[in-house]
């Protein structure tokens, strides 16, 4: 067992104590208090452009993702026969709303249009929280590329309006705490 | 030192100002309203082998929790422990899942000549973190006692535990809301603390009134969000409540079912996780005492009336409320809105008294291994109302 008990005089232990110990004139004044709280701006995230090749009859592989500017993602589908096709704006949109509707079946697995799709950059922007899988992707250079733009995607789901479908007031008018 | 079988609480009086620190910090609840008693210019002198005594029990007592734990927790064995039968889905998967962690918990304990005897374990929505972990500090440091030691490492060892917790899901975005009834000054900056060790673990924190936030169980706004500025409201993977989960299940079961969605889809992390409501309970003790007959660190407990002098307590009350103390006829009783609940009796216990007749309940953090100790007093049974008193180790 590590010993736990610490030193009164030990000023700088941590955040809150450098904060009440300057309170109580004890140390020099900063502004720590002020800074122990404070949010940080965030800025929008970039889109994504995600290429898919059918491989086999239904059969899909990512084969291409890169960045690009905000709200110019775009899927770009290869076909099997030679056909190419892409998907953006409201098709997109759609599309995504789609993936995050159905998650659960495109979560499991196959190799079907859609479950590439959820399994892509853009089904990670369409709300799908785990990290992508090797398996989804030509190789894995693919995937990697686009490693940075996840971490930021991540810290950065956000929307102006509160989302249309959710419910809120949990607990409204109780007075009084709940901690014990 | 023990007389009449109670051992006798040593004080050291001080002085020193230290609610200009509480109110700098913005705490003013501690010194305020209800509370005005709450900080008195005393501190519990504690020997290091008593203080490393009371850690090791709260490390004992955890393990002895989570061995007694059936592991496939069978509906009788949650039945017994009175968890409401919508949580047992939640309370299963996040059992059986390493990646809910249970960041900490504060074991109430009853210092005797025998040693320390568990009376609770408030593992859901343990509170009194700024008393243990800055303010009993602050009132030692105000009295300009800066060579004296304190078991007060409750915030460093909050850090490791959000540490933890982070890099077990390190696929979901560290966007951690902490969330508490808005009415509650107090639950707000419990939460407050929790998110300063939050951040320094690595987390983006955002504290927000249960009532603010919106919880979406749909399409591509499948979530838990709150608002972080104008226009700007972000989806949160990380969730910790300071709402008991029997009250989610109670009065909210639609919450509880968004909750458990969002938890089955990887969509939100919740802490503490349901499972701890299995150690909360307080059917828990009637069970330990099954599992661990008469181990030293236990008190009598049974789901049936003992004979001799006992305690009625609630499965679920919180800060004393509903309980009653019987000796052979009822000798005191506290009023509360806890009385139609399952019942648990454990043997009555004498806590340690000071001259003054005021008895004293060591409540000692566990957040990942006991870290911290806090004591409340009271002349009678202790209740949210009872004085918090500092510590100082001889």
């Amino acid at each position: 067992m590590k010993k736990r008990y610490l030193r009164i005089g030990d000023f700088k232990r941590n955040a809150l104590i450098v904060a009440a110990a300057a309170c109580m004139g004890l140390t020099a004044c900063n502004t720590r208090q002020e800074e122990w709280n404070a949010g940080s701006e965030v800025a929008v995230p970039e889109g994504i452009i995600t290429e898919l090749t059918e491989e086999a009859p239904d059969e899909w592989k990512i084969t291409d993702e890169r960045t690009t500017a905000p709200g110019n993602s775009m899927a770009v589908l290869r076909y099997n026969d030679g056909r190419v096709d892409t998907l953006r704006g409201l098709e997109l949109q759609n599309q995504l709303e789609n993936l995050a509707n159905n998650q659960a079946t495109y979560q499991q697995g196959g190799f079907g249009l859609g479950s590439v799709l959820w399994w892509s950059g853009l089904g990670f922007m369409a709300g799908r929280m785990s990290a992508p899988s090797p398996a989804y992707y030509a190789n894995p250079g693919v995937m990697q590329r686009t490693d940075a733009w996840r971490q930021n995607v991540r810290t950065y789901r956000e929307q102006s309006t509160a989302p249309r479908s959710g419910r809120s007031g949990f607990f409204r008018g109780r007075s009084g705490g709940a901690g014990a | 030192m023990s007389a009449n079988n109670k051992i006798t609480i040593r004080l050291e009086a001080h002085g020193g100002d230290v609610e200009t620190a509480v109110r700098g910090l913005g705490w003013d609840w501690c010194v305020e309203e209800g509370c005005a008693n709450y900080m008195p210019g005393e501190a519990v002198v504690l020997a290091e082998s008593e203080a490393d005594v009371l850690l090791q029990a709260a490390d004992t007592l955890y393990n002895m929790l989570v061995q007694a734990v059936p592991e496939d927790l069978p509906d009788d064995f949650l039945t017994v422990l009175g968890i409401p039968e919508n949580l047992w889905p939640l309370v299963r998967q996040s059992w059986s899942d390493d990646r809910h962690w249970h960041l900490y918990g504060r074991f109430d304990l009853a210092q005797t000549p025998e040693g320390p005897k568990l009376l609770e374990f408030n593992a859901d929505t343990a509170t009194s973190i700024p008393e243990t972990a800055v303010v009993q500090w602050a009132s030692l440091a105000a009295a300009g006692k800066h060579e004296a030691n304190q078991y007060s490492g409750l915030y460093e060892a909050l850090v490791e535990q959000f540490k933890s917790w982070r890099l077990l899901n390190e696929d979901l975005a560290p966007a951690l809301l902490l969330t508490y009834l808005g009415a509650s000054a107090e639950d707000q900056t419990n939460c407050a603390v929790l998110a300063q060790a939050a951040a320094e673990a690595g987390f983006d924190t955002h504290l927000c009134p249960i009532e603010e936030v919106s919880i979406s169980t749909e399409g591509a706004e499948k979530g838990v969000w709150a608002q972080v500025g104008a226009e700007q409201w972000r989806q949160f993977p990380f969730l910790f409540k300071l709402l008991p989960w029997e009250q989610i299940a109670w009065e909210e079961p639609e919450l509880l079912k968004s909750l458990e969605l969002l938890s089955r889809t990887r969509t939100v992390m919740l802490a503490n996780p349901a499972y701890t409501l299995l150690f909360q309970s307080k059917g828990m003790l009637a069970w330990l005492w099954k599992a661990y007959p008469y181990h030293p660190l236990l008190l009598e407990a049974d789901l049936a009336p003992l004979s001799g002098k006992y305690i009625r307590k609630p499965y679920f009350g919180r800060e004393g409320q509903s309980v009653e103390v019987v000796d052979k006829v009822p000798v005191v009783r506290v009023a509360g809105e806890y009385d139609a609940q399952q019942q648990v009796y454990q043997r009555w216990c004498n806590l340690s008294q000071d001259s003054k007749g005021y008895t004293y309940q060591a409540g000692v953090f566990w957040a990942g291994e006991g870290c911290a100790i806090g004591f409340r007093r009271e002349q009678g049974i202790i209740t949210n109302l009872s004085q918090f008193v500092p510590h100082v180790v001889a």
